[in-house]
């Protein structure tokens, strides 16, 4: 029999909260027009942007990213990266800028959902990758808005969010200030602390309910697949300050929190954790439903497992935005992100790690490397590296990725099968 | 024009036997070497000047294949970050005592945690760079900078003193303003320094005390005034943008073909030297600044001021076309060219888009590339 081909897989999703936050998704980018028409302000940002903040302004938000993976998940992606080749970037840049820059510098009209609301304003949080600032700087120039930039200082020394720097918090701070009042100019409306104080609390019930969730999924059996968490992170993403991500992530806790106590487990028969670093290819979802006929199921993913979500102290809300994005791991020296990693990949019970070698994607690609080798050598768990993007299925070699993932999971089976695992 | 000619030389042998060179000027002043890398002008040589260690760019220039390095970074990313890196393993840059970096942009960021990590250099440190040119920024560097002094006087054991750093200051104007004159000299054609001269003479400034530098440049800049060796016609006129070009191959090249590289703008360029460090300024709060304020690069935000600049070069120095060269995997600079290339269009110059590594292996193709446009801004065409 021909093995079926991992883009051909259609993602399962096992949570029937997830259907919940689908709807949210596609709720959110036909909001923004209806906003856009009410003369409400809508901005485009960057992930990790602190959006609870945009929220207590009334200002709606959307992400161009979360939009390219929606087009990569429809095999739009590499009409739209070649509209952007066809003006000069070149396509070893970042998925998700050539797939929006494609889609906004050619006009294009009939994107799915009605496309994007034309922003009033940009916000780049500096946070992740200069590649942000950069592609939203040509958007800013296709649409002749402003950009709001918010740079967190780097972090090279702070353990825990106590330890930062008293400046890189002020510089932080500084910024969201002038965003605040860049918005109260706009609309004539003051943000009064109420106002955010209750926002950042949604927020925190938010990021505090998305790491029960992921807390979770540290049980064996694993309660959900990687496909089931990649469809739940959204809230994290543009909902929060919204009782709206607590309702729609407390669905997902009590689910799986369900399951848990109940031992029930996300596959048939769980022998592989893995553990999955780097972008999902939004293409092709099935290769965490496709790893299953191994055993194998993604107990965590650094994209949703790291997505910033702690603040902690509600009556400090600006401070911890600022301590929030400051310790984003990849805000952080690699030292911090790699012991992460290798502290998840304890606590997850994880046996196996793929790697997306993402060329286009700076802050992941550079280190990857240096955290296969330190799994190898601290922990003795052995890892991949597949090669693509996560939104140009172009760039995607099928036949090879399926090969070599097939090798290292049956690797691993044998490893297990002969007492080897590398964790208990 | 003797004394050019010598200056040059020196100059030149300083470039290519860079790492003998080092290792004598440490066994010779006794004076600690830090090497700094970055991919932008962002690192303030002035205060580890005025800690007592002397500060000196790493331009990468591997001449192995970089077995090393394939331990710890992949092939698809800036080519100079990799071949520092394979130097520092391979043992050629054993004469560094330590290393500064600054996270001018992802890719360097995420490299320092390898030297840190695989080198055995005493002391390393990753400074933070804002991309905002506002009073914000410069508030926040200011901070950074008293951390990093305060790390530089714990490494060195001596306090940096606000005259230490001062006179550091003072010295390191005065060798930007030379470097300056030496860009007017180039580019009036008053003298005979060509584009690819002049990128020899900032990266050997880079690399070499600053005070034999500036001697040199004296000497260089005295020999300009004595007047041109140019005759014939007036040729027709470049300007060169980059993120770092460390490499004379494509300079060359053009002048090869009668193009006179009047202008450029890259780190080993004019955005090393065309601004100075407030002197009337408290000198930390002046440092941070400068460095704030520098010449855009592809970091900084606005980008219209990165487009502002480009396009006042080209007027500045009235020239006839421009060329963009962009290193392969630098994100920054490849997604910000294709505006470079449409300011430059739009007022009225021709431009042409050049992608390359840093090893030279590209230069065929590039010379089969760069012809045609040549013809064309010689007025062939």
């Amino acid at each position: 029999m021909v093995a079926p081909r991992i883009t051909d897989i259609r993602p399962q999703q096992t949570l029937q909260s997830a259907a919940p936050i689908a709807a949210a998704v596609r709720r959110s980018y036909a909001d923004a027009h209806v906003a856009k028409k009410e003369g409400r302000l809508v901005a485009w940002v960057t992930g990790g942007t602190p959006v609870e903040l945009l929220a207590a302004l009334d200002v709606v938000t959307v992400l161009p990213e979360s939009y390219a993976a929606l087009c990569a998940a429809k095999r739009l992606s590499p009409a739209y990266c070649g509209l952007a080749e066809a003006v000069g970037y070149s396509s070893d840049l970042c998925g998700y800028a050539l797939s929006n820059l494609g889609m906004v510098l050619s006009g294009e009209q009939n994107a799915p959902l009605g496309g994007l609301a034309r922003p009033d304003f940009l916000v780049v949080n500096r946070i992740a990758c200069d590649t942000h600032l950069k592609w939203f700087q040509v958007i800013a120039r296709h649409f002749q808005c402003p950009i709001l930039l918010l740079e967190a200082g780097y972090n090279t020394d702070a353990a825990d969010y106590w330890s930062i720097p008293q400046h890189k918090l002020d510089f932080y701070v500084g910024q969201l200030k002038v965003l605040i009042h860049f918005v109260e100019d706009k609309t004539g409306q003051k943000l009064g602390a109420e106002r955010l104080r209750h926002s950042v609390e949604l927020a925190k019930e938010a990021g505090d309910l998305w790491k029960q969730i992921m807390n979770y999924r540290k049980a064996i059996p694993s309660p959900i697949t990687g496909a089931d968490a990649n469809g739940i992170l959204y809230p994290m993403v543009n909902l929060l300050g919204r009782q709206e991500a607590v309702s729609l992530l407390r669905g997902v806790r009590d689910e799986i929190r369900e399951r848990v106590e109940q031992s029930r487990s996300a596959i048939p028969e769980e022998k592989i954790r893995l553990m999955y670093l780097n972008i999902p290819m939004w293409y092709a979802l099935g290769l965490f439903n496709y790893v299953e006929k191994f055993g194998a199921v993604f107990v965590a993913e650094n994209y949703n497992t790291d997505w910033p979500s702690t603040i902690v102290d509600v009556a400090a809300p600006l401070e911890s935005l600022a301590r929030k994005a400051t310790l984003y791991r990849a805000n952080c020296t690699l030292g911090f992100w790699k012991e992460a990693i290798l502290s998840q990949v304890v606590d997850y019970h994880v046996d196996g790690v793929i790697q997306l070698g993402n060329m286009g994607c700076p802050y992941n690609r550079v280190p990857q490397l240096e955290i296969q080798r330190a799994l190898r050598e601290r922990l003795g768990v052995p890892s991949l590296i597949i090669d693509g993007c996560q939104a140009d299925d172009r760039k995607f070699a099928e036949e090879q990725v399926r090969a070599s993932i097939d090798t290292f999971l049956e690797m691993i089976l044998r490893n297990i099968g002969s007492g080897n695992r590398a964790l208990p | 024009m003797g004394n050019a000619v010598k200056g040059l030389d020196e100059l030149s042998r300083v470039l290519s036997k860079r790492h003998e060179y080092l290792t004598d000027i440490k066994a010779t002043s006794g004076r600690k070497l830090i090497g700094y890398f970055a991919d932008d002008v962002v690192i303030p040589e002035e205060l580890i000047d005025a800690a007592g260690l002397m500060p000196t760019r790493l331009f990468g220039g591997a001449k192995s294949p970089g077995a090393l390095v394939a331990q710890h970074l992949p092939h698809y990313m800036c080519a100079f970050a990799r071949s520092s890196l394979e130097l520092c393993l391979d043992g050629t840059l054993a004469y560094l005592d330590g290393i500064v970096m600054a996270h001018g942009c992802d890719t360097v960021a995420k490299v320092y945690d390898s030297w840190r990590e695989h080198s055995a250099l005493s002391f390393a440190y990753l400074l933070d760079m804002p991309r905002q040119r506002n009073e914000l920024a410069c508030s926040y560097f200011s901070a950074e900078l008293r951390v990093f002094k305060a790390t530089l006087e714990e490494y060195t054991g001596t306090p940096i003193s606000d005259e230490s750093l001062r006179l550091a200051i003072r010295k390191y104007n005065e060798n930007r303003r030379l470097l300056r004159s030496c860009h007017e000299a180039r580019s009036s054609g008053r003298s005979s320094l060509t584009g690819s001269d002049m990128l020899r003479i900032v990266m050997a400034g880079q690399i070499m005390p600053k005070e034999q530098h500036t001697r040199i440049l004296n000497e260089l800049l005295q020999a300009a005034d004595a007047g041109s060796d140019r005759a014939g016609p007036e040729p027709a006129r470049l300007l060169v943008s980059s993120v770092c070009m460390t490499d004379t191959h494509l300079l060359q090249l053009v002048e090869e073909r009668g193009v006179h590289v009047v202008a450029d703008d890259f780190c080993t360029g004019s955005r090393y030297y065309m601004t100075d460090v407030d002197e009337d300024r408290p000198p930390l709060e002046a440092l941070a600044r400068r460095y704030v304020e520098r010449v855009p690069g592809p970091l900084v935000e606005p980008l219209e001021v990165r487009l502002e600049n480009l396009t006042k070069l080209a007027r500045r120095d009235h020239v006839d076309g421009v060329i963009l060269y962009v290193m392969k995997h630098c994100d920054p600079l490849l997604l910000e060219v294709p505006s470079l290339a449409d300011a430059v269009r739009d007022i009225g110059l021709p431009v042409l888009v050049l992608e390359g590594g840093d090893d030279g292996r590209a230069w065929q193709k590039t010379a089969r590339s760069v012809e045609p446009f040549l013809e064309m801004i010689r007025g062939e065409a």
